[in-house]
């Protein structure tokens, strides 16, 4: 799995979680950056890419996640 | 809508959750139509969103109120609390084990902890029931620790053992309190297993009392309940024959060709029949629809050795070749009950298909092709909600078994007066007390169509005024010469000044048009004037379902109080309001 297709994946998740449609996610966005990205929302995000990727992410990595780009790192670790 | 949502068949899951949450901050036109308040020992803010949500999915706004996580007692303790200001249905106390475990952990005292969270919950049940508040309690998953493996349970210093306690208590309480209810989410944890549902992980990022996939399932249940506190549940289960209670087709195969008992399927299909046995005996009423000929069809019911259920379980029995929904709304008729509280099992698809489309009420589940798991497919299907349970409830079916009876000989009665006086009706009144209240709050709540102002008087109310000098609760038996119909009238009077309001009135259906009514208005007129009163008042608060009642203070004799529409009055110096052929046991 790229790089792309885990953003492409992303997008989806965001617009399930947030209602953005076609969010243009690069690794540099942080929650700061996205309208409605609170800590409830955060951890809504964390589930839903769980599901979407079947993907594990722990507490100590969803609270320190500090940008997408960390979030596609995770993902694309465990999806070698 | 639903239907084009990919988790249409999986409730459980993400994207199911965030479809609630975003359904919740949707605008509706609908009017606010159930007012529910949320505590917890752990944070119920998400949770809300997808209740809230799910609500609107089936066309309803709820106002909802919730306090913040772990505050239960201090908000409750508060005499000004918005919580006891909204006029809620009921407000849902919301336990997650692992707060409880958090104290277990913390406290010196590991054998008492149980005892101390059921005692702070009994604080506020008893505040909440002074209140007239319902109350919905959760009980907790509990296999969270297992200090001794197996033997962990057996001692009373282990977590388990603590939390196994908490939930044993916690359903005490709900069976010792009239205001409480519960929901019961170790059931449901158990069925989908404790390692999908249960998450330590989300407890320690958001104090969340499991993985948030299963508020919607959560969310179904509180609506459920609620259907159920307003009064709608399921009386009379339909049965199709062939192939659903045995395997085989009668007409082709003869008495002895079906599959009942001795084969594999055999067996399957004894022990649906066990089901349904038991279902029967918890008061659900069953009937058979089935495309034969009616000598074809009983006979396994008087000829098969292996047939569970017997030609008496069945409360009514139609077997011919007229469309079945023909049939189930001729059901309806005889036994007098709304279509809504219908479910048909059939194990063919058309059948299923063909009742669906012309009585969209029905409930008609699906069917696996597997008689084997028949049992679990109508146990998964969870029609059978019900939130009160009288021991009278077993007789059910016997009384409405001679309603069949009954309908034969009013068709054949040339004038309804012969009919009636050849009943033989004698009623007893009786005022409510403990031996009766459970039956007399079960027929408030299941009441629809002769119910004049569907009040849904909750249970410690009736208690109250059981015993309030103001009110005066009346109930009402009737038997005839068929049988004992049980108590099957409620009156709640309230004196007020110089009248007498009638303050609740409901019948149950199966007595309808025996001149009970008549009966009833009597015996009221008697007590009023014998207190000295001059009036008394009657009000109809239309519903969808009472237009049968519409009339009833008018024909009664009421006059309508001036420019009050539904307000009527009559003067309490007549004792012969109506014509009835009905002794009064007394």
């Amino acid at each position: 799995m790229t790089r792309d297709d885990i953003k492409l994946g992303l997008r989806d998740v965001f617009e399930e979680v947030l209602g953005i449609k076609n969010i243009a996610l690069t690794d540099a966005i942080t929650a700061n950056d996205v309208k409605g990205w609170d800590s409830l929302a955060h951890i809504d995000i964390i589930l839903a890419t769980e599901e979407k990727f079947n993907v594990r992410i722990s507490a100590s990595e969803a609270s320190k996640l500090k940008c997408v780009g960390e979030l596609i790192d995770l993902i694309s670790y465990q999806k070698k | 809508m639903l239907a084009s949502q990919p988790w249409r068949h999986s409730k459980t899951s993400m994207q199911s959750y965030n479809y609630y949450i975003r359904r919740g901050t949707e605008n509706t036109h609908f009017a606010v139509s159930a007012r529910i308040g949320i505590l917890g020992n752990c944070s119920t803010e998400t949770f809300s969103k997808v209740l809230k949500g799910f609500y609107v999915e089936n066309g309803m706004q709820v106002d909802l109120i919730e306090a913040s996580y772990d505050t239960i007692n201090s908000e409750l303790l508060d005499p000004d609390s918005l919580f006891f200001s909204k006029n809620l249905d009921f407000i849902l106390l919301y336990f997650s084990p692992l707060k409880i475990r958090d104290l277990f952990f913390r406290s010196e005292t590991k054998t008492s902890v149980a005892d101390e969270c059921i005692a702070a919950l009994r604080q506020c049940v008893d505040i909440l029931k002074d209140r007239k508040i319902n109350v919905l309690l959760t009980s907790i998953p509990t296999n969270l620790e297992s200090c001794f493996g197996n033997a962990s349970a057996l001692f009373n210093t282990s977590l388990i053992y603590q939390l196994q306690k908490f939930n044993n208590s916690l359903k005490e309480t709900v069976r010792s309190y009239s205001n409480c209810f519960l929901l019961d989410i170790e059931h449901l944890a158990n069925n989908v297993g404790l390692v999908n549902f249960h998450s330590e992980k989300l407890w320690s990022m958001g104090k969340m009392p499991c993985h948030p996939k299963f508020f919607p399932t959560i969310s179904e249940e509180i609506y459920r309940i609620q259907k159920a506190l307003k009064g709608s549940s399921k009386k009379v289960i339909v049965l199709d024959l062939d192939n659903t209670l045995w395997g085989g087709v009668i007409g082709d195969d003869g008495v002895t060709g079906i599959s009942l008992g001795n084969s594999v399927i055999g067996e399957a299909y004894k022990a649906f029949q066990y089901y349904l046995k038991s279902l029967k005996e918890k008061g659900y009423l069953l009937t058979v629809c089935s495309k034969n000929e009616y000598e074809v069809a009983i006979e396994p019911f008087r000829k098969h050795d292996e047939m569970i259920l017997k030609e008496n379980d069945i409360t009514l029995f139609m077997a011919n070749w007229e469309p079945k929904s023909t049939n189930i709304s001729e059901m309806a008729q005889i036994l007098n009950l709304n279509l809504d509280s219908f479910v048909f099992i059939d194990d063919n698809p058309f059948e299923r298909n063909e009742v669906r489309s012309a009585l969209p009420n029905v409930f008609v589940p699906e069917m696996p092709t597997d008689p084997a798991e028949y049992i679990s497919a109508l146990d998964q299907s969870k029609f059978l909600e019900n939130v009160v349970y009288t021991e009278n409830d077993s007789k059910r079916s016997d009384q409405y078994k001679t309603e069949a009876l009954r309908y034969a000989a009013r068709s054949s009665a040339n004038q309804l007066d012969d009919y009636l006086s050849g009943l033989n009706m004698v009623s007893r009144v009786e005022r409510i007390n403990e031996s009766n209240i459970e039956r007399a709050f079960q027929l408030i709540l299941r009441s629809n169509q002769f119910n004049l102002r569907t009040q849904r008087v909750s249970k410690s109310e009736l208690e109250e005024y059981s015993k309030r000098k103001d009110y005066i609760t009346f109930c009402f038996h009737l038997s005839d010469k068929y049988g004992d119909l049980g108590l099957i009238s409620v009156l709640i009077l309230k004196v007020i000044e110089e009248q007498m309001f009638i303050e609740e009135f409901v019948m149950s259906c199966r007595v309808l048009k025996r001149g009970m009514e008549a009966f009833i208005m009597n015996q009221v007129s008697k007590l009023t004037s014998e207190l000295g009163l001059v009036n008394i008042v009657g009000e109809y608060i239309p519903t969808q379902k009472n237009k049968i009642v519409q009339y009833l203070y008018p024909d009664l004799g009421f006059q309508q109080v001036d420019s009050k529409e539904n307000l009527y009055q009559l003067k309490a110096d007549n004792f012969d309001i109506g014509k009835n052929f009905i002794r009064d046991f007394a």
